[in-house]
């Protein structure tokens, strides 16, 4: 942190009003919202928020929400570390396209990402034919939201990842090499224990982003309901069919989701030393 | 312009960075404050300069005679020169050294034109001249410093602050630049301090050496003064090489620096002490001699000059007989 | 290696080349058609117009926030600093349902505005809240680093040449936060485009007064109209490469890595 002395600090007036106007602008953007939706959520008592959650077709939305993080989050990881290991291990043609290509799914639009499995996978897409004729089902099913929902989170972990090991350097890896290790075990016993913090980070924010998605989901889900209807895609259906207090209760649990991940990346980025990052 | 200092205290939470300074700096001095990390020099030239402030009601800087300790950096017209120059990297050479022109109030602010003559000016003083478009970025570390120089003079100001100039530099920059900054400061007059941990380069530069440690004042005066005659221990010792030595059947220490030893023929009769050569450097100007007593088991360094070395015919495991100036006693 | 590039190839290029061999299929006279019908170009205009003064807002106030977070103290900043990435951790279905429940005529804040003729949500104010909500981290995750390097010696420099506070922000540290600022208010520009959870609950979904691209692609698949939302797809996939690319432009020239 850099000192400040007298001569370089900001006058009072300026620095209460800089406060004030950040304050008043988290609040009002931020924290407003955030609580509205815990009140709103027990506006109608505890009895209705309990129902709400434990209906059957949120329950399954619930479950649905879980299979999918538990699909997608442990093989973004795999191909996060594979990409990351290549990345900073390696020297290779195409490895800036490669990064930027990892970044890709930032920067397009989830419904976009959606479509594109749907022009795949749909009844009128590029194996449609082929898939109805075996009787395999990918959109408007688990599977095709899967693949969506890998789609938008796999960046993740590798970005991570990557500048990481990028400045990590090889030489433990080859001291490791040079007494004896077979590449696994230095896999195991060096690389991974320098980025387990860095590893986790990117977990955490995969799974978030994986259970919290909408567009993409909504796109090659179907919407049918206790079947491809995600927890955010359930409370999509509830609101539109004006029952709010049901809505909000099930959009608190994910909230509670958003600040659980919120918790879990500042305690890494205060345990690790990290230092401020891009969503 | 003079500077005074009058019991100046500074304390950071618990720490004690100046203990009282009273210093006097004559008009158009070059006055280094010397001592090693720690000692306060740098605070202290920052509290001169207006960056920072004594403790609440200990202390004055007068410049000029005038008290401007509760003056702002920016009021104070201090030009400061920093340790790794803080030029502004996304202005150009001119841009730097126009900056504190360019920022005056419209009553004060001189005319574009003559911005650009006094900068000119300036460049050719510090000669830099035909580098006003270069950026920060493209310069050397000489060049960066000597543009931090010039965007400092470019104020007129009352006093000239050089926070360690050359510490940032290879060797042989470092030195022509102190020989530049010698005929400079010369050239200009301005009341020049300049902190340093470096006492080769205090002693060569400066008219008068503040010598700090742990916050206190330990001497003022010329360099041959400090060097010569050391006021205390931590002088003698911070001050160039030093040998400390017990007098036989006499408990106490005495110091005495390595030039100072007369080497002899073993048998000489003038002779005060003998010792064995241990070791023997002379890949340089001077031969150094490490040398070990025979009664007791202190070892000596001893410098000669090569000349001596070659007329004595010395040689690692010779004996030598030694006789000292003892002077001041540790 | 190879594993990921068949990855990369399976998951990523594969699909998305078809998205356009699909547009092509079209022929570009096709493609252009389907592109500048009004309500397209309705959507278009607000998408783009809305996602740009959202981002304009969150440089303003992204620059504020990240300033005061770097540079004072004060109690709950640690608190305030880690609930910036809000927005970012929070699902976005749930972001859209709380701004719209606000903003409604029958909402907190909506009722205070309603008195007023102020219409909030289910009319554009409403998208640009959400579009400011989501783009917010952004700029101040992308400044925090830079401020915080920022060489303060400049700044005693400026001072002991003369120079205010305000000179001293304006001349010499905002020049040189200037590249951060701008990679990150493109990338809030690069979500906001794209944005549809947040955005869609409190939107209104008018046909040419509050319907945002991403919306409208939807609307065509539902109706079948695979042509019309695939050449809406690829146009947004080309905004979305050249945004990267710029992106990716911007922060190697500033140096701007996310990670130290």
């Amino acid at each position: 942190m850099s000192v400040q002395t007298r001569s370089t600090q900001d006058p009072l007036w300026a620095r209460i009003l800089l406060i004030g106007g950040m304050f008043a602008f988290l609040c009002l953007f931020l924290f407003v919202p955030l609580a509205s939706v815990f009140v709103e959520a027990f506006r109608k008592g505890l009895a209705v928020y309990a129902a709400a959650i434990t209906e059957e077709n949120a329950r399954s939305a619930i479950v649905l929400t879980l299979t999918l993080a538990v699909i997608c989050v442990p093989l973004n990881a795999v191909f996060g570390l594979a990409a990351a290991w290549a990345i900073a291990k390696f020297s290779f043609k195409g490895k800036s396209l490669l990064l930027a290509l990892i970044d890709l799914p930032f920067a397009v639009s989830p419904v976009v990402s959606g479509l594109v499995y749907v022009l795949l996978f749909g009844a009128n897409g590029v194996f449609g034919a082929w898939l109805q004729a075996h009787d395999i089902q990918i959109i408007f099913a688990v599977p095709g939201m899967a693949l969506a929902t890998i789609f938008v989170t796999f960046p993740f972990v590798a970005r991570e990842l990557i500048p990481l090991m990028q400045a990590q350097g090889n030489d433990q890896e080859y001291a490791a090499l040079s007494l004896g290790a077979s590449g696994w075990q230095t896999f195991l016993r060096v690389t991974l224990p320098n980025i387990k913090w860095a590893l986790f980070y990117g977990i955490i924010l995969c799974n978030a982003r994986a259970m919290g998605e909408f567009g993409a989901v909504s796109v090659v889900s179907g919407h049918i309901r206790g079947e491809t209807n995600t927890l955010p895609l359930h409370v999509e259906v509830l609101y539109n069919e004006y029952n709010s207090a049901a809505a909000f209760a099930c959009a608190s649990i994910l909230s509670l989701l958003g600040l659980l991940t919120l918790g879990l990346k500042t305690f890494i980025e205060w345990r690790a030393g990290l230092r401020h990052r891009n969503p | 312009m003079s500077i005074v200092v009058q019991n100046l205290r500074r304390t950071f939470g618990t720490f004690q960075a100046l203990r009282g300074i009273n210093l006097e700096i004559a008009d158009h001095q070059l006055v280094a404050l010397l001592g090693p990390s720690g000692s306060g020099k740098t605070t202290l030239l920052r509290i001169i300069g207006g960056l920072d402030f004594p403790d609440p009601g200990q202390g004055k800087i007068l410049i000029n005679g005038e008290d401007v300790t509760e003056e702002p950096a920016a009021d104070r017209k201090a030009g400061f020169v920093f340790q790794h120059y803080a030029l502004f990297n996304h202005l150009s050479v001119f841009d730097n050294v126009a900056f504190g022109l360019e920022v005056r109030r419209k009553a004060v602010r001189p005319g574009k034109a003559a911005i650009r003559d006094r900068v000119l000016e300036l460049l050719r003083l510090v000669q830099l001249e035909g580098l006003e478009s270069r950026l920060p970025s493209e310069l050397s570390g000489g060049q960066r410093q000597r543009v931090a120089l010039a965007r400092a003079l470019a104020i007129e100001p009352k006093v000239l602050l050089l926070d360690e100039p050359f510490g940032a530099l290879d060797a042989k920059v470092r030195k022509d630049l102190r020989r530049w900054l010698r005929s400079f400061h010369r050239e200009i007059g301005v009341t020049t301090v300049f902190v340093t941990h470096d006492q080769q380069e205090a002693l060569e530069l400066a008219d008068v050496v503040v010598v700090m440690n742990q916050g206190q004042v330990e001497q003022v005066g010329s360099p041959q003064q400090v060097y010569d005659q050391p006021a205390t221990p931590f002088l003698y010792e911070f001050l160039g090489d030093v040998n400390k030595v017990r007098k036989p059947g006499r408990p106490d220490l005495f110091y005495v620096r390595p030039h100072e030893i007369r080497i002899l023929f073993a048998g000489d009769a003038e002779a005060e002490f003998h010792a064995k050569i241990e070791h023997l450097f002379a890949a340089g100007p001077s031969a150094r001699l490490t040398l070990r007593f025979q009664d007791s088991r202190d070892t000596l360094d001893a410098d000669i000059t090569r000349l001596q070395l070659e007329e004595m015919g010395l040689s690692e495991g010779d004996e030598v007989g030694l006789k000292l100036a003892l002077s001041t006693h540790g | 290696m190879g594993f990921t590039l068949a990855y990369l190839g399976l998951i990523v290029l594969f699909p998305l080349l078809l998205v356009f061999v699909k547009a092509s299929g079209l022929g570009w006279s096709g493609l252009l058609h389907a592109v500048s019908t009004p309500r397209v170009l309705a959507a278009c205009r607000l998408t783009f117009g809305l996602s740009a003064l959202a981002c304009l807002l969150n440089c303003v106030f992204g620059l504020l926030i990240a300033w005061v977070l770097v540079r004072y103290r004060f109690p709950g900043r640690g608190f305030l600093d880690a609930s910036v990435d809000l927005p970012f951790a929070m699902p976005t279905a749930v972001a859209g349902i709380a701004l719209t429940g606000i903003y409604a005529p029958n909402g907190w804040i909506g009722s205070l505005l309603k008195p007023y003729g102020i219409k909030v949500a289910f009319a554009p104010p409403g998208i640009l809240i959400a579009l400011v909500f989501i783009g917010l981290p952004f700029v101040v995750r992308t400044l925090q680093p830079v401020l915080e390097d920022f060489e303060i010696a400049q700044e005693e420099a400026a001072a002991s040449l003369g120079a205010t506070r305000w000179q001293t922000f304006c001349r010499v540290v905002f020049p040189q936060l200037a590249p951060a600022l701008v990679t990150g208010t493109t990338l809030a520009f690069a979500r906001a485009v794209g944005e549809y959870g947040s955005v869609v609950f409190i939107a209104g979904n008018m046909p040419g007064k509050t319907e945002i691209v991403p919306l409208l692609i939807i609307t065509k698949l539902e109706q079948y109209d695979y042509a019309g939302a695939t050449a809406l797809a690829a146009l947004m996939l080309l905004i979305s490469f050249a945004l990267l690319l710029l992106i990716n432009f911007l922060q190697r020239k500033t140096l701007v890595r996310p990670n130290t």
